[in-house]
């Protein structure tokens, strides 16, 4: 029988003598959340952190607590595993939006397949670069784990993370997406591929300093390129460039590949760009880390424009390295940056993150019996049974919760979000999805 | 006798320095015993006085701006948002909860701090709401982490059993300003006199008036000057500095400072220079007199004089079928505290006609022959003049003088009287005959 208790107790211990003894890389052990625990997207990870571990970025102390409790909100990188809850079972760490989402719903579901409430994440973070292999070094005791009742919220920068949308009254409608913000996904550029394509005539700003753009067909054109040393056309001049894709479950990585074609709208990736990774022509590296160690010569990868502006503001730990932001061009961007002002006061370009394909809501998902007092499952559950008035009024808008959106005001905390390169939303309608399960690994 | 004045001036100063050094620790300048004013602000920036449980509410220093940070002192090390009874404010470890604050970059600034009751997410707020009662919300600045408190803004309110809906008394003023400082003030520009004593004050001094405030002080006060002398507000001087002019000769000075908040004021009064050096001081006075004069057919004479100066006569008399009544003036004292300069003076008195409707006796016919009161004077070199004699009396008169750089004696006091006699003509109307004297002192 699976003891979740033993093990904790066994390598907090084993915690203990690491730290007594050790001066290197200590095995940290994260706390536990004291009410709910928030999982998932990369993306977001620094904005919720501050808003639920509390900020004063805005000048006043913003934190969002709950009926007398504070919340708990897990990155997506660290160490390989979290404890969310107190007396909680190890899992491996939900690494990105849809990782975030597959937790979620092995969280909440209660039926008789027992491998639906096993998790298992494609990375086994903190024993070397996240790689193709994913969890196959990963110990048998992280996979499978049974998180029943663990995370209660996850993070995506994606709007469907696992494509599972449904319409309100599907009776497997189970999930709810709350939309949390804007964000806008730009690109990062390594120096001097950022001069190359400037110089190539590819400059959204007739200033300094240069804003490197590339369209979408370059964009696809690089990403499912078959030549062994990459390039992407401008005018006459071949520019040498390497496209960069997060890692496997990044919600950022999902929207971008379908962004620029290389995935079809329900998060198939295309044959060309799966050659193109497997045979190196395109790099894998963690999301929104621009110092990650593709990230060399000529490369360029996508970038949250949010993540960007937290990092030049010092709201986030800056992993912009000397990386260059640059854009995605459409008949809206035209190419400009997707950021404007100087750090620390970047701000959104409300330009590019009005863009209909480039700019993007970010959410936050969670289940919906427990924010909706009407809803039954198609009769599967009774209505207001799970309802949770606590986690309902901690997603709705109006409150000064994880939803808000008000940016006017130091108390605010929509004015968080500003300071880590968030808008609000362009529509704050809600929308339903079905779970997701990673099963038996 | 220098020396005196010269070990009041060093008192003053140590007094100064000890409020100077006050530290703001739990000063309370509100009724309830918050350091400051806390107004309440609702979700929408909206002033307010009431909230629910877990309904937005952030409080500021400003009663019309939501934004108006919360000072701490420089002491404080951490600042919390706290829900406590009012006896246990002072203690944090027996709040009933609390939750931790940040203070705004660089600063010991509070900047709109959430103090909705359903965010105290440490101790027990659930207590509160659960039992209700009377409470206090605020923000608390600390040191020691956590466990000394330095200063406390908040409000009282009073939460409704079970709901935990609450409504917050209104701010008060503390009326009776314990807390407010005691003004200072000092000689800022010191004009030049042979023989300055330190710690001396002189005519032609610009004196300045320092609050004495802590460097924290509650935002919503105002503050305003007047100077004083001897005590009396001084006409139009309400700046913080005050240049010593001719008139505050031989008087003290003192400045108030009035500390408005609310619409309550509280005024705070410096201690007193040492009497203003130099100027060519005239200090004046008058007595009132008021005499009968009986009919030739034997008359009587009779007074009405002020308390504090009193003139007296006795019966009228017929001598040499004049009617004649005699009197005293009564003690008038001269208090000569010059130490240093010892200029001397001159006391003269002058007489107005005796009327009595529309009768009248010459002011020639009141003899006065003023003398020293030994017992009571300590002044020497004090010499009465000769006075007059009624009927052929000049005024006006002097009635004494002190020569100058005589020694002042132990209290620098002489005091006068003089002799009166009202010798009235022989066709003078019987009645009530009503004059004043008045006394003028100058400087030699």
């Amino acid at each position: 029988m699976f003891n979740p208790k033993k093990i904790v107790a066994s390598v907090a211990a084993l915690g203990c003598a690491f730290a007594a003894f050790s001066t290197g890389a200590a095995v940290q052990a994260e706390p536990v959340s004291n009410s709910y625990s928030i999982v998932g997207s990369d993306t977001l990870e620094d904005v919720v952190n501050a808003i639920v571990n509390g900020t004063a970025i805005t000048g006043a102390t913003v934190r969002v607590t709950q009926n007398g409790a504070t919340l708990g909100s897990f990155d997506a990188t660290g160490t390989p595993y979290v404890i969310t809850k107190p007396g909680g079972v190890r899992f491996s760490r939900p690494n990105g939006s849809g990782e975030g989402f597959n937790a979620l719903s092995s969280s909440m579901y209660e039926g008789a397949t027992a491998a639906n409430n096993f998790f298992t994440s494609a990375t086994y973070q903190g024993v070397g670069a996240v790689n193709a292999t994913g969890n196959s070094s990963m110990p048998a005791g992280l996979k499978n784990v049974n998180v029943f009742g663990q995370v209660d919220i996850a993070r995506s920068s994606s709007g469907d993370p696992k494509t599972t949308s449904r319409t309100g009254t599907e009776a497997d409608a189970t999930i709810v997406r709350v939309p949390f913000a804007r964000d806008a996904i730009a690109l990062a550029f390594t120096p001097s591929l950022a001069t190359a394509v400037c110089n190539a005539g590819q400059d959204g700003d007739a200033g300094t300093p240069c804003v490197p753009y590339l369209t979408e067909a370059q964009l696809l054109s690089l990403y499912e390129t078959t030549s062994a040393t990459p390039s992407i056309t401008i005018g006459v001049t071949q520019v040498t460039a390497k496209g960069i894709v997060p890692q496997s479950g990044s919600g950022t990585r999902k929207d971008f590949l379908i962004k620029i074609g290389s995935s079809s709208a329900s998060g198939t990736e295309s044959a060309a760009l799966t050659a193109a990774v497997t045979a190196g022509r395109v790099a894998v590296g963690q999301e929104h880390d621009a110092t990650n160690a593709a990230m060399t010569g000529d490369a360029v990868m996508p970038m949250s424009a949010s993540r960007w502006i937290a990092m030049q503001n010092g709201a986030s730990f800056d992993k912009s390295g000397t990386a260059v932001i640059g854009s995605v061009y459409t008949a809206t961007t035209l190419g400009a940056s997707p950021v404007s002002g100087t750090a620390p006061a970047l701000s959104p370009s409300t330009t590019y993150y009005a863009d209909g394909t480039w700019g993007r809501n970010v959410y936050l998902f969670v289940e919906r019996a427990r924010i909706d007092n009407t809803f039954t499952a198609g009769g599967a559950i009774v209505a207001g049974a799970k309802y949770d008035e606590n986690l309902a009024a901690l997603l709705a808008p109006a409150n000064n919760k994880l939803s808000n959106s008000e940016t006017t005001g130091a108390s605010k905390v929509g004015k968080v979000k500003l300071l880590f390169g968030f808008l609000a939303p362009s529509s704050t309608s809600l929308a339903y999805y079905a779970p997701a399960y990673t099963g038996s690994k | 006798m220098k020396k005196n004045i010269l070990r009041a001036g060093v008192v003053v100063a140590a007094a100064a320095m000890l409020i100077g050094n006050l530290a703001p620790a739990q000063a309370a300048y509100q009724s309830n015993g918050s350091f400051g004013a806390l107004h309440l602000y609702d979700g929408s920036y909206a002033l307010t006085s009431s909230g629910t449980w877990a309904g937005q509410v952030v409080g500021s220093a400003s009663a019309t701006a939501s934004d108006t940070v919360l000072a701490c002192p420089s002491t404080s090390t951490g600042a919390f948002t706290f829900l406590s009874t009012s006896a246990n404010t002072g203690t944090p470890a027996s709040w009933n909860a609390k939750a931790p604050l940040t203070f705004s970059s660089g600063t010991k600034n509070i900047l709109q701090p959430d103090l909705s009751p359903a965010s105290q997410v440490n101790g027990n707020a659930d207590g509160v709401k659960t039992n209700g009662g009377t409470y206090n919300l605020g923000v608390a600045c600390t040191s020691n982490s956590g466990v000394t408190l330095q200063a406390a803004f908040f409000r009282t309110i009073t939460v409704t059993a079970g709901t935990g809906a609450w409504t917050a008394a209104a701010t008060a003023v503390e009326s009776t300003g314990t807390s407010l400082p005691t003004p200072t003030w000092s000689v800022t520009t010191v004009s030049a006199h042979d023989g300055r004593e330190a710690g001396s004050v002189w005519v032609g001094d610009v004196l300045t008036a320092s609050k004495a405030q802590p460097a924290v002080f509650p935002a919503d006060y105002t503050t305003t000057f007047q100077w004083k002398r001897n005590g009396n507000p001084i006409a139009s001087q309400t700046a913080a500095t005050y240049t010593v002019v001719d008139a505050d000769g031989y008087a003290k000075i003192s400045v108030d400072v009035v500390y408005t908040a609310e619409g309550t004021s509280v005024t705070k009064t410096s201690s007193q220079t040492p009497m203003v050096l130099g100027g060519s001081a005239v200090l004046g006075g008058t007595v009132t007199m008021s005499a009968g004069v009986s009919g030739i057919s034997n008359g009587f004479l009779e007074l009405s004089i002020p308390a504090n100066a009193a003139a007296s006569f006795g019966a009228s008399t017929i001598e040499n079928n004049y009617s004649v009544t005699r009197g005293t003036l009564g003690n008038v004292q001269i208090n000569d505290t010059r130490w240093i300069t010892t200029d001397g003076w001159d006391l003269q008195a002058d007489v107005a006609t005796f009327v009595s409707g529309a009768n009248q006796i010459a002011k020639s016919n009141l003899g006065l022959v003023p003398n020293v009161v030994v017992a009571s004077t300590k002044a020497t070199g004090v010499t009465a003049a000769a006075g007059t004699v009624a009927g052929t009396a000049t005024y006006p008169t002097a009635i004494a003088s002190a020569a100058k750089n005589a020694d002042l004696g132990e209290t620098g006091v002489t005091v006068l009287n003089a002799n009166l006699t009202l010798r009235a003509p022989r066709a003078t109307v019987a009645g009530t005959y009503t004059s004043t004297v008045t006394l003028t002192l100058a400087t030699k």
